[in-house]
């Protein structure tokens, strides 16, 4: 069979993508060197000066390793250190945020979740107009709506209460996370809604055997957005606490703000370290299923 | 006393689009009722009407004597099998089948005794401990099936329960399915766009076309007396033969075609004398066509195409100005040649003559 030569050329020539200019791999990583380095200075910073001693430290050289890295800081931090009213450290804190945490995550989890499936699968008269509510809902700032919550949690006596604090991070929470809740029961085929009604689920029934038993990618989604956002606030528990029972991070900007004296650098470190390690433990170790849970809903299950 | 009465039903989305027009149907304990259209004619929006899945806004539905129409789809004793197997996908197969009786509080040894029994019958024994994306189609489709017959409803209602499978599943799951109600014999109401499986399933179709009923009969009747053209064309591949023509009224009844064409339908049963004059259309069935044989009366046309298929041959042919396909013997065809004249006879009284204005059966 005859081979025009053009066809015959191509069938010749090797079959190789060229190799890559090794010029650009180095200048890739070389930005991603720089920039790493940039993100995580401080962080070493923080992490060498709570090791070291005040004499150390006053030296000045903030980025020489501790001669002989002792945990002291660490313990003042959480045991003794200074809070204004209290030298308890900030274990109390600990234990305040996590009274804090565990109703407002239950309650928001509880209230948007059956919100959303509510608006996803059951044919709710005015849902879109109180879908676009929640949306406007979610960009209105903490501060603005501040002084109404003050009085509204004064009036129902929550105010200066742990469960306060709670029920204020759900309501906040609320718009987003009903929106959050939606898109994904959204996805849930009408046919299983449908089935489920034939079968003899109600509201209540279809949510507890249909919806639920699918949403465990974002059930955890919600869990780390809330947990990583409660335990970081400061406004609302600096608001509506008790003032013996502060947050851990309010309890943190009393430590480092506290004027009298020497300023305690390595404690001031060490103390801020112990307040963000527990969501950041939580991250790592979910952190996998977060990134599944967030891709889950882009594939076809 | 029919199992399921619908009664001047009507279904209208958001004030003005009037999907179901007053439709009125009565279905007998352990028929096989089809609900036939094309797509858009309301026959899914009729059967989730009848399911509570949708409600009326005029009529009332009312299943083994009892007025259901105001209640939940699970207090009307009925079952549904949906197209996409609708399965609960965290569930086995065994939760699957037994979550209907688990709502309604039945004891735990009962379930179990059900569940096997309509899983030995459909026999899916072996899968009952498997969740449903481990399943093939098939076996997602027995699972819904016996989801929908674990609990014993009045009527089981269909959603096109086998577009969703291949078509040699698809002729398999039929046989199955028409074994399955001549077993139990509960009432089936069965949706569908496919008319081969209609014909083949149903003890009686409902052929829907627009939000009304076209002719309500057994699938026999549907295909020899279609009531007006529209189920003429529906029911039957290929689809029935129109020769437009008028009446001529001189002593026997002819019907003339613009070509000058005649056929002589006085041995046609008439339901009322057509008046003379009156423009008609006669419909010939491809299968009503035989090769003349030399010297009986006969008409000529002209063969265009030719398509063997086996069992028999398809051919397209010229009645005057008018197509036509003809379904012949591949012996019959001996000598003939594309192109050429073919002599065709008709059996007239098989045929069915439509009046051209109305579209219905004379």
């Amino acid at each position: 069979m005859r081979i025009a030569p053009e066809i015959r050329a191509v069938m010749a020539a090797p079959n190789r993508i060229p190799p890559r200019n090794p010029a650009w791999t180095a200048i890739g990583y070389l930005v991603l060197i720089v920039f790493a380095v940039v993100f995580l200075m401080p962080l070493y910073v923080m992490v060498v000066t709570s090791l070291k001693s005040m004499d150390e430290i006053r030296l000045g050289h903030i980025f020489a390793l501790p001669r002989a890295p002792a945990l002291d800081a660490w313990d003042t931090a959480w045991n003794k250190a200074s809070s204004g009213f209290l030298n308890k450290g900030l274990k109390s804190g600990f234990w305040n945020s996590i009274k804090i945490l565990v109703p407002s995550l239950l309650m928001s989890v509880a209230v948007s979740s059956i919100c959303g499936y509510a608006l996803a699968c059951w044919n709710v008269k005015g849902g879109g107009a109180l879908l676009s509510l929640l949306l406007i809902c979610a960009f209105v700032p903490f501060q603005i709506i501040m002084y109404p919550l003050i009085k509204m949690a004064s009036w129902v006596k929550l105010y200066n209460t742990s469960f306060g604090v709670s029920v204020v991070h759900t309501i906040l929470a609320v718009p987003i996370l009903t929106m959050i809740y939606k898109n994904f029961f959204a996805s849930i085929p009408t046919d299983l809604i449908k089935a489920s009604r034939v079968d003899g689920g109600r509201f209540l029934g279809t949510f507890v055997h249909v919806a639920l038993p699918l949403s465990g990618n974002i059930m955890i989604v919600v869990a780390i957005l809330q947990i990583t956002g409660i335990w970081n606030d400061f406004l609302v528990g600096l608001t509506f606490a008790k003032v013996t029972a502060y947050p851990m991070t309010v309890n943190l900007n009393n430590i480092t703000q506290t004027q009298t004296g020497v300023k305690l650098y390595n404690v001031h470190m060490a103390a801020a370290l112990l307040t963000a390690i527990p969501p950041l433990v939580i991250y790592f170790i979910s952190g996998k299923l977060f990134i599944r849970g967030i891709t889950a809903g882009a594939l076809k299950g | 006393m029919s199992q399921v009465a619908v009664k001047h039903v009507d279904k209208i989305y958001q004030g003005r689009n009037h999907v179901l027009k007053d439709l009125s149907l009565g279905i007998d304990s352990g028929e096989f009722l089809v609900l036939l259209g094309p797509s858009g004619c309301g026959k899914t929006t009729l059967l989730n009407c009848i399911a509570g899945l949708l409600d009326v806004e005029g009529g009332r539905i009312e299943i083994g004597g009892r007025d259901v129409t105001n209640l939940d789809p699970s207090e009307r004793d009925i079952a549904m099998v949906f197209q996409s197997y609708a399965l609960y996908p965290t569930k086995s197969v065994y939760g699957n089948m037994a979550f209907c009786l688990r709502m309604k509080h039945k004891s735990r040894a009962f379930i179990e005794q059900k569940v096997r029994a309509t899983a030995d019958l459909l026999q899916i024994t072996e899968l009952l401990d498997r969740k449903p994306a481990t399943l093939s189609g098939g076996q997602r489709q027995r699972a819904a099936i016996g989801r929908a017959l674990v609990r014993d409803a009045a009527v089981c209602l269909f959603d096109e329960p086998l577009s969703n499978l291949d078509a040699k599943l698809r002729t398999e799951m039929r046989v199955e399915l028409k074994k399955l109600h001549k077993k139990i014999r509960s009432t089936f109401i069965y949706v569908t766009h496919d008319q081969v499986e209609a014909m083949t399933l149903a003890t009686r179709i409902a052929v829907m076309n627009d939000g009304t009923f076209s002719q309500i009969s057994t699938p026999d009747e549907l295909y020899t007396h279609p009531a007006n053209t529209f189920v003429a064309t529906f029911i039957g591949s290929p689809s029935m033969n129109f020769v437009p023509g008028r009446i001529v009224d001189g002593g026997r009844t002819i019907i003339r075609t613009e070509d000058g064409i005649d056929f002589d339908v006085s041995a046609y049963p008439f339901a009322a004398r057509p008046a003379e004059g009156a423009p008609v259309i006669l419909g010939v069935r491809p299968e009503l066509f035989r090769r003349a044989a030399p010297g009986s009366s006969s008409y000529a046309t002209r063969l265009n195409i030719v398509e063997p298929l086996g069992a028999n041959v398809l051919c397209y042919c010229s009645l005057g100005k008018t197509d036509i396909v003809a379904s012949l013997n591949p012996s019959d065809l001996a000598g003939a040649r594309s192109d050429e004249e073919l002599r065709l006879s008709v059996d007239v009284s098989k045929c069915s003559v439509f009046d051209s204005a109305t579209s219905l059966r004379l």
